[in-house]
């Protein structure tokens, strides 16, 4: 098997995607679950927690950007 | 894949390997898994949403200065609004409150147990046991004291396993049909052997047998905030053993006083001592008379808590309710150290459960103390505020 720069280019995006799509998943059920508990005592909190729980979405976006650039 | 008989022959045979110095302070216990997902994040932080809505302590002093009346239209307009609303048609005035605090309490308990899934249900679960072991002890002690029923209802808190219509239905037996109530429970062995005259034994036997259920659902703690809950309980151990041992104490030397003998009588309390305390050698502590005792307590960590009270103290005004009071606080401020350490763990919700019976106890006190005229310093000095 011969391994190609294009190939390992390609593979590095594949990693940097699936890595931080995964890292995003994570943090966004933990802090989706937390607010919508905040937010069960507290229904003023909705603002705030939706803007917490799409915060782990800049992961996924580094992940992006950082394919682009490979 | 391992079951749990297998988990617990392992556990077993690595207790059998221990050193005795080692495996004696550590009950029969297994690891803890196998108990289902658990929810964390969601639990924590609607626990926490609810830990705020707690009077804070600054409310405490204001409800001192208050008439009665006052303070219930405040806690009528706070979180037991509804409980107050609910039993005004059946109770009136220190009677409503009481049974109003009683039944926030339970439903608070209710809550957490709802919300809470796997591991920290079942955990929390078992810590909670210890309302429905007070709820026994209370029935029964109202029962043979010949204390009227209402009394006796309006002492009970239903926050663990036990309904209130059960206990309910308890208070208007006799003592010999309440144990049988109880003979298919866990409880049913030790209440057995209750034959009329060894009532404190078997109120020790229920304390041993709470805390040897907790450890077991505890298990080998093996994370962090699993070590600072199995902690939290053994320093709740010592501080049980340490009350004990100086209300003995304190009796032993006032009755060494009186009888002006120049030897020191000592009284055996090894069966009421509960065992696996945390830093208090109780074998050691038992056999000594009250000046070794309180030299031997400087040696303790909880001397610097209860040194003020102790230290120089004429024998007969040492306040133990004021000793009692400061090592509960001593053992609350470690949890809430704990919880800000341990954001996502079982701390959070263990300290919104002892928040919450805190804040019960404290406004009961006040309540009590108010309707029968007690000077604000004395209620004060019963309070712990945090």
């Amino acid at each position: 098997m011969e391994f190609t720069t294009e190939g390992l280019a390609a593979l590095s995006k594949a990693i940097a995607i699936v890595g931080t799509g995964f890292a995003s998943a994570w943090a966004e059920k933990v802090i989706g679950a937390a607010a919508v508990g905040a937010m069960v005592e507290n229904e003023s909190l909705f603002g705030k927690a939706l803007v917490l729980t799409v915060l782990p979405e800049t992961i996924v976006i580094f992940g992006l950007v950082v394919a682009i650039l490979i | 894949m391992l079951n749990t008989q297998k988990i617990r022959e392992i556990s077993e045979y690595v207790q059998d390997q221990l050193p005795d110095s080692v495996s004696k302070h550590i009950p029969s216990r297994l690891p803890a898994f196998g108990k289902g997902s658990s929810n964390y994040p969601y639990a924590v932080t609607r626990i926490r949403a609810m830990r705020v809505k707690l009077f804070p302590r600054d409310a405490y002093p204001r409800f001192l200065n208050m008439s009665l009346d006052e303070i219930t239209r405040k806690i009528g307009e706070s979180e037991y609004k509804q409980d107050i609303d609910e039993l005004s048609r059946e109770y009136t005035g220190v009677n409503l409150i009481e049974h109003a605090l009683n039944r926030n309490m339970a439903e608070s308990s209710q809550k957490v147990l709802r919300i809470t899934e796997g591991e920290p249900h079942e955990l929390v679960r078992e810590y909670l046991r210890v309302f429905d072991i007070d709820d026994i002890k209370t029935i029964l002690r109202g029962k043979l004291h010949n204390i009227p029923e209402d009394q006796i209802l309006q002492a009970l808190v239903t926050g663990g396993a036990l309904r209130y219509t059960f206990l309910s239905g308890l208070v208007t037996k006799n003592v010999d049909e309440i144990i049988a109530s109880f003979s298919d429970s866990p409880y049913g062995p030790i209440l057995k052997r209750f034959d009329g005259t060894n009532f404190p034994e078997i109120e020790n036997e229920l304390d041993k047998f709470y805390y040897e259920n907790l450890f077991e659902a505890i298990g080998l703690p093996s994370s962090a905030d699993r070590k600072q809950f199995d902690q939290f309980v053994r320093r709740e151990i010592d501080i049980k053993n340490l009350s004990l041992l100086l209300r003995v104490k304190k009796y032993e030397a006032l009755e060494n006083a009186e009888s002006e003998g120049t030897q020191c009588i000592i009284e055996d309390v090894s069966s009421m001592m509960i065992p696996h305390g945390l830093a208090l050698d109780t074998d050691k502590l038992k056999s000594l008379c009250y000046d070794d005792f309180i030299e031997a307590l400087r040696l303790t960590p909880y001397w610097d808590v209860i040194s003020a009270v102790l230290e120089n103290a004429d024998l007969k005004s040492v306040s133990l309710t004021d000793v009692e009071a400061r090592l509960t606080r001593f053992n609350l401020t470690k949890v809430t150290e704990n919880s800000r350490r341990f954001l996502i763990s079982i701390i959070p919700i263990l300290e919104f459960i002892i928040y919450k019976s805190n804040e019960v106890r404290n406004l009961r006190i006040i309540i009590r103390g108010k309707s029968v005229g007690m000077d604000n310093e004395l209620i004060k000095d019963r309070l712990v505020i945090l």
